[in-house]
């Protein structure tokens, strides 16, 4: 920006060689130009995929608008079938009942009046396969839950990974309920163990609140704990904002985060926990953890916008002069057809003196 | 070039008859000095600017008449009036040509380029007007003599001394001038010209009278002038020694805090010998030029209790000399053929930061043959070919050895007339051009301080295929032509981070230039109407020119150029000394503007992507532009004095020619530069 306030100085230097008084004048930039139509498709192996479908909007609107009438169709080109025609929910929204089936590709078609059809294509990836496991240092984490203020984060959780489709990115996030909005959120923290990509790198540093590793609550029957013992492998951690991707995939992996809330972990009678971990049907206000094999257009997206978000937010008006777009791979439109196979698992593995259940904070 | 002149208003005869049927093709004109195959232009009156379609020209009375913020035009703001040719911002000298880059027009004065033409902050040109004979501006068709560039060749042609002793003064908003020049006997003739410019001290007194005015601007030490002389000795008949040269400067320093100092600047010192034979049916040249070409950005300021200076020179130094001639044969001298050869050393250093550069050292040489074919009349044929060897000596080309480094290309441009009545030609052209030399553009202002480098293994020479149809018309007092044209262009460089001023990316160029297409086509109309006390022309150009393949940009597909201008409409009218311009074109285009959009991330946060549908997407508003002037002369004695005032932009429309974001305001802004301006230039001769 220095470079260009001295343009700017240089250029109004001009203007006064001419005696010029008034010679900038704000103008609000928008092009005039014919909405695009935005698809915004994410099939995957739940039940319902949802359609959504949007205009762009120049600078002089102040609304979004949305698509009122469309035909849209979702192909399985693998089975060489129509896999269903998307109902219209609301305004700007339609579904379909259909689970994508791992591995198979597939069409979507949409026709708005006054656009040419709008195409794109998908492959689905292949589920991971996720395991919760108990940490080897289960006693020490039994412990960690009568030091609640020893660390803003949430214990590690751990779990083995068997992922079959090495090929597809794998991503973990992990969704708190917030009693507040009512709504599930994306943890703003999060971090791993594993070998993973380092884009959305922050500066918060995984760090205990107690400035030593041997720490002592008066009075308690244990004569100290050693944090590095209850937050294994984290401690200098730089975490990662929302999202982590492996860059190889991981056998075994910990993970934790900026998770809150409680979130039940059942174990079987050999301290197996139940179910692997898996949940099916999570409950209104549960959390968890999605691990999700997402195909790689989709992945770009992902990526991309992140590294634009992060642009947006920035102070460096410098960024403001970026010319690029977002990845899209929609034919005569913008937006996203994506394919991700997830799994949602629970985070903690802890167990509680108080049964089969763990919770922290 | 340039042959037997006419005067229409002692002849009586339309210009283009005239032309067609009275040209001797070889008869050189002393004033020239040069002549080659090509048909010689014709001077009907004191404005008339008709030669053919796609080379035209004019005397500088018609060039001063050119209503400009100094009070007088110059060759630039003549071209810039002309169909096919578009200008960069409104006001100042950056102007382009059927879709080619600023960079890819070749300015030249007596045959040697100008690289840094433009003149105090890119207002006017650095060539003085008092010793300008003609400006010529050839399109299409080009002729053997000159090479390097693929858009356009405005040709600027020094005149020489009356009889006598002469000399001048003049003042206009800008420039103090004096001019002096003596020829004796017609043997020996001596011309020099010196302008300097006062505007450090009319910066400070607007800044001390109006500081309002300027508030915010710091304190400014402009140095700006040029000097050119020019001696020319008659050795036998016919045998002709000249020696000119041409220093400009143009250096800003501003100080827009005590403890920092930013300048810029750019400097020409151009020295040139020749001598030339001329005969009846024959020409004969030889010559040698020195052209050394300079730019700066230096930025001084105080960090951490130490200056730091950041300086960036760019140089260009080159050497040429050239020999060339043109025989007539046949009778009538139907066929002409005009041949030779240029050799040029140039060592360029571009992007020097802190005084460490690299010296690329190029060569390029050149033979060339025209050959000419007319039937009075009927039919006017040119043709060349041009054989260019170009070596750069630090870097070999690409697809050439080691070996050998020598990248050789053929050129070829052809000219056809055929009249097809006493008032209507057709005319053709085709041109097959290679520029070797790269302009690294930025702002569009016309400040020189763009760097140049060479073409090497990186960086293709640039190439434009073009091709003119059109139909010229005379009718008595009016005249005009109807042209179209289809040009491609391979391998136009552009320089990613050229916007920016003071920054030591320049030092790495090579890494931030890419190279694409371009494609351009269009029509052009000029009409004029030349009558006893009113003269008036009009010219329209309607085209569209595109860029693509640039890695950088728009993935490569197909975008604007950022001076496609769709439509440019000129038109002057001049009766008795009062001249009226109009200039309206569309606006130029700018890359920004986004739709934005709605888009869910991860299925939790809705964000709001930007989407370019394209790059230089936005349209910026239609430049309109009004000018008026009025001219008189009158004598007092033996003195004669020249008077001319007038207002730029007389409806003070607002013409932006760039976008900027104000960060403080967070609201993006246009600027313009040229508001309402009166002008006036006075010039008095003895």
């Amino acid at each position: 920006m220095k470079n260009r306030s001295r343009i700017l100085f240089l250029l109004a230097l001009c203007s006064a060689l001419v005696l010029c008084a008034s010679c900038v004048r704000e103008v609000v930039m928008d092009a005039g130009e014919k909405p695009v139509v935005v698809v915004e498709c994410v099939i995957s192996n739940n039940p319902v995929q949802t359609l959504h479908l949007r205009y762009t909007k120049g600078a002089s609107k102040t609304d979004y608008e949305v698509v009122t009438e469309a035909d849209a169709v979702l192909y399985d080109l693998t089975a060489g079938s129509e896999a269903g025609r998307f109902v219209k929910a609301e305004d700007g929204v339609w579904t379909l009942d259909y689970e994508a089936v791992d591995e198979h590709e597939y069409r979507l078609e949409v026709n708005v009046p006054g656009y040419d059809l709008i195409t794109a294509e998908q492959q689905m990836p292949l589920r991971p396969n996720v395991k919760a496991i108990r940490n080897s240092w289960c006693s020490t984490s039994f412990t960690a839950n009568h030091f609640p203020d020893t660390c803003e984060w949430t214990r590690s959780c751990r779990y083995e990974l068997d992922i079959r489709d090495k090929s597809a990115p794998l991503w973990v996030w992990a969704v708190n309920y917030d009693n507040h909005t009512d709504r599930r959120e994306l943890a703003e923290y999060i971090c791993s163990t594993g070998a993973v990509d380092g884009f959305n790198l922050t500066d918060v540093v995984y760090t205990t609140k107690v400035d030593t590793v041997m720490h002592k609550v008066p009075g308690d029957f244990y004569t100290g704990i050693w944090l590095s013992a209850i937050y294994p492998m984290f401690i200098g951690k730089r975490m990662h904002d929302r999202y982590i991707r492996f860059s190889s995939c991981p056998e075994q992996i910990s993970i934790s985060g900026s998770f809150k809330g409680f979130y039940p972990v059942e174990f079987t009678e050999d301290w197996n926990v139940r179910n692997d971990g898996v949940i099916t049907d999570p409950a209104d206000d549960q959390g968890y953890l999605v691990f999700a094999s997402i195909s790689e257009e989709y992945e770009r997206y992902h990526v991309e916008s992140f590294c634009f978000q992060d642009l947006y937010e920035s102070s460096i008006l410098s960024d403001i002069y970026i010319r690029d777009n977002v990845f899209s791979n929609i034919d005569n439109g913008l937006g996203i057809f994506g394919a991700k196979a997830e799994t949602k698992m629970v985070w903690s593995e802890k167990p509680s003196i108080y049964g089969n259940q763990g919770y922290v904070r | 070039m340039v042959g037997k002149t006419f005067d229409l208003r002692k002849s009586g005869i339309c210009t283009l008859i005239l032309s067609i049927l009275a040209i001797h093709p070889f008869h050189a004109d002393a004033q020239e000095g040069w002549t080659d195959s090509l048909r010689a232009a014709v001077k009907t009156d004191a404005m008339r600017i008709s030669r053919d379609i796609v080379s035209l020209e004019a005397d500088i009375e018609a060039v001063r008449a050119v209503v400009t913020p100094l009070g007088e035009g110059d060759p630039v703001k003549w071209a810039q009036t002309l169909p096919g040719v578009t200008t960069g911002a409104d006001g100042t000298t950056a102007f382009y040509v059927r879709g080619g880059n600023m960079g890819n027009n070749l300015i030249t004065l007596d045959g040697v380029p100008v690289y840094g033409y433009s003149h105090l902050l890119g207002l006017t040109t650095s060539m003085p007007q008092s010793v300008v004979a003609t400006s010529e501006l050839q399109k299409g068709g080009f002729t053997g003599p000159d090479n390097n560039y693929t858009a356009s060749h405005l040709k600027i042609v020094t005149r020489n001394p009356e009889p006598g002793f002469h000399a001048g003064v003049s003042l206009n908003n800008f420039f103090l001038g004096a001019n002096a020049e003596a020829n004796i006997k017609d043997r020996v003739s001596l011309m020099a010209s010196l302008r300097v410019s006062p505007l450090t001290w009319e910066y400070r007194a607007v800044k001390d009278v109006l500081p309002d005015l300027i508030s915010g601007l710091g304190d400014l030490d402009a140095d700006i002038g040029d000097l050119y002389a020019k001696a020319r000795v008659k050795i036998i008949k016919g045998l002709w020694a000249e020696a000119s040269m041409l220093m400009t400067k143009d250096t800003y320093q501003f100080y827009p805090a005590e403890d920092s100092r930013d300048a810029i600047g750019w400097t020409n010192t151009i020295g040139m010998g020749r001598i030339y034979y001329e005969r009846e049916r024959s020409c004969y040249e030889i010559g040698y030029s020195h052209n050394e070409y300079g730019s700066i950005q230096e930025q001084e300021k105080l960090y951490r209790g130490e200056t730091q200076l950041l300086s960036l020179a760019s140089e260009l130094s080159e050497k040429t000399f050239h020999v060339r001639g043109t025989n007539g044969f046949g009778r009538r001298d139907r066929i002409s053929v005009g041949y030779g050869l240029k050799s040029r050393r140039t060592a360029f250093t571009p992007g020097n930061v802190g005084g460490f550069g690299n010296i690329l050292w190029t060569g390029l040489t050149d033979i060339y043959l025209q050959g000419r074919y007319s039937i009075p009349d009927k039919l006017d044929v040119r043709a060349s070919v041009r054989y260019n060897m170009f070596s750069n000596l630090n870097r070999s080309l690409q697809g050439v050895t080691s070996k050998n480094k020598r990248q050789r290309d053929l050129e070829e441009s052809l000219y056809v007339r055929y009249r097809l009545g006493p008032h209507v030609a057709l005319e053709g052209t085709f041109d097959n051009l290679v520029q070797y030399y790269h302009t690294l553009e930025g702002l569009p202002v016309g400040w020189n301080i763009d760097m140049m480098v060479p073409s090497d293994t990186l960086i293709r020479p640039e190439r434009a295929l073009q091709a003119t149809l059109g139909v010229s018309l005379s009718f008595g007092k009016h005249s005009g032509s109807v042209s179209a044209f289809h040009k491609k262009m391979k391998d136009l460089v552009l320089y990613e981070y050229a916007s920016s001023l003071f920054s030591e990316r320049y030092k790495d160029w090579a890494e931030d230039l890419y190279q694409g297409n371009g494609l351009s086509y269009g029509a052009e109309f000029l009409y004029e109407y030349c009558g006893r006390d009113l003269y008036a022309r009009a010219s329209y150009t309607l085209s569209k020119t595109d860029r693509s393949g640039f890695a950088c940009m728009n993935d490569g597909a197909e975008f604007h150029s950022k001076f496609d201008r769709r439509h440019v409409f000129n038109a002057m009218a001049r009766w008795r000394g009062l001249s009226a311009a109009v200039t309206c074109m569309s606006g130029h285009w700018e890359n920004g503007a986004p739709e934005t959009y709605l888009l869910e991330f991860f299925g939790d946060i809705m964000w709001i992507p930007e989407y370019y549908s394209t790059f230089n997407n936005y349209h910026m508003p239609t430049v309109f532009r009004l000018d008026l002037g009025y001219q008189f002369s009158f004598r007092t004695g033996p003195v004669s004095h020249d008077v001319n005032v007038g207002v730029c932009n007389a409806t003070n429309h607002f013409n932006p020619f760039m976008l900027y974001f104000d960060g403080e305001k967070e609201s993006w802004n246009m600027l313009a530069l040229l508001p309402i301006l009166p002008n006036f230039s006075y010039r008095v001769s003895f």
